[in-house]
């Protein structure tokens, strides 16, 4: 039997916890960090509840609550990725932290980001650049978008997550997401065009592999659905931009924190988690 | 006495789900294996149709043994490889071929999504979710090069076990594995 070597990325990856994080305790004292963490956490009596569902432990909700609007679950995920000790947390949460709601509102606002670029790109200048097929190409994908968005708009409001707006209302003006995303000069040649898309659909894709554990079995199905179709289209792009369309024989899973950095330039917020 | 733990293992859900993916890989495998072998002997192939049986035949075996490697890993033991069959037009008209192609990668495509949700490790999740978005490439580039839209849905439908394995079981000749279901 052949024994091939698995990509470096997906050998990452791995490494992760499962869909829920337990965090481990161990006896050493709390980092600097984490001693910030909870002293965050313990101010956040106000903090609005994110979801509805799962109300076993207050201080869970009052922990999604106050990470969805401050960041603190970001910085929750970016230590737990690092495998740093919580034990502090551990006591302050009494069980286990839900991430579903962070990471569908993360997959939230990066279809909203999906259906904004190529929405606006049907009505650009590079737009009219495009052969026919590649048009027609952009326009079925704009339209799979918006019905991938409604799908997890859906599922939020099943799930009782509140929505970006409402929880970024009670943070600073600053950190509003905007109306619209920046692409800058994305819409004014084919070539523009072709390359942002590529680009956009590339960190997409990554970002929901790069998400499959983080998430709860329950809400994987969607999830994944929505990840084979982008992957669809991907490939479609690359074929249309003449790149090779199918570059590994697996695809590629980069974490929700990287790909949120990357977009932060066309304005993604990263729906809490970045 | 290393069989007999490992065919013990094979209970396992995890090592249940990876060779029901692995019979499904050996399946694709095989298909593009003879496409090529046949286009090599008489072309038939036309424009685009070549390269990209030459990029799936290259993922469907990598496949095989990555899937075959990780039941390995997980102390389980791959079933054996089915002796499959393929209507004949497949490896002599284009399109033909370019119809069962598509078949294909959209019953593997169903497949890994449908049993997604059963997956208890991370690592086997993490494992066959980057086969199924490269199956979803698949799928997508070979209906591009036939003609019909390249993504009919919004969204990928999953089907079960049941499902696939009754879809499958035309193309499967002898088996000497025992029953899946």
């Amino acid at each position: 039997m052949t024994v091939i070597d698995l990509p470096e990325d997906l050998g990452q990856t791995f490494a992760h916890k499962s869909d829920r994080f337990y965090f481990a305790r161990l006896t050493g004292h709390p980092t600097k960090v984490e001693k910030e963490l909870v002293m965050a956490l313990n101010s956040s009596q106000d903090a609005n509840e994110s979801r509805a569902t799962k109300p076993s432990s207050p201080a869970r909700r009052k922990l999604l609550g106050m990470g969805l609007a401050a960041g603190g679950a970001v910085l929750a995920m970016g230590t737990i990725g690092k495998g740093i000790a919580k034990a502090d947390i551990i006591d302050f949460l009494d069980g286990p932290l839900d991430l579903d709601p962070i990471i569908i509102n993360f997959a939230f606002e990066l279809e909203e980001l999906q259906v904004d670029f190529f929405e606006r790109a049907a009505l650009s200048r590079g737009f009219n650049q495009l052969s026919s097929r590649e048009q027609s190409t952009f326009s079925l994908i704009g339209m799979q978008d918006r019905a991938q968005f409604e799908a997890i708009r859906n599922l939020r409001a099943k799930l009782g997550i509140k929505s970006g707006n409402s929880f970024e209302s009670y943070n600073s003006e600053s950190s509003r997401r905007p109306r619209t995303f920046r692409f800058g000069g994305a819409f004014n040649s084919r070539e523009s065009l072709m390359n942002e898309a590529i680009e956009i659909k590339s960190l997409a894709v990554a970002s929901y592999h790069g998400a499959v554990t983080h998430i709860d079995r329950g809400n994987l199905t969607l999830a994944a659905a929505i990840a084979g179709t982008d992957g669809r289209h991907l490939v479609i792009l690359r074929e249309l931009a003449g790149l090779d369309p199918v570059p590994s024989s697996f695809e590629e899973a980069i974490s929700p924190q990287d790909t949120g950095n990357k977009l932060a330039k066309y304005g993604f917020k990263g729906g809490g988690l970045r | 006495m290393r069989d007999e733990t490992m065919m013990n293992m094979n209970g396992d859900r995890d090592v249940q789900i990876l060779n029901f993916a692995l019979k499904l890989e050996y399946l694709e495998a095989d298909f593009y294996n003879r496409v090529v072998a046949a286009h090599t002997a008489r072309p038939y192939l036309l424009g685009r149709a070549e390269s990209v049986a030459m990029i799936l035949q290259r993922d469907e075996n990598v496949h095989v043994a990555a899937v075959s490697d990780m039941i390995t890993r997980l102390g389980g033991m791959p079933i054996e490889k089915p002796t499959f069959q393929f209507p004949d037009d497949a490896f002599r008209v284009n399109v033909a071929f370019l119809r069962l192609s598509a078949d294909l990668e959209a019953t593997g495509v169903m497949a890994y999504l449908g049993q997604g949700k059963r997956v208890k490790r991370d690592k086997v999740l993490q494992f066959a979710a980057s086969i199924y978005g490269n199956e979803a490439r698949h799928v997508s580039l070979i209906r591009y090069v036939w003609g019909p839209r390249f993504s009919p849905q919004p969204l990928e439908e999953p089907k079960n076990m049941r499902f696939i394995l009754a879809k499958i079981a035309p193309f499967i000749a002898n088996d000497p594995n025992p029953p899946m279901m």
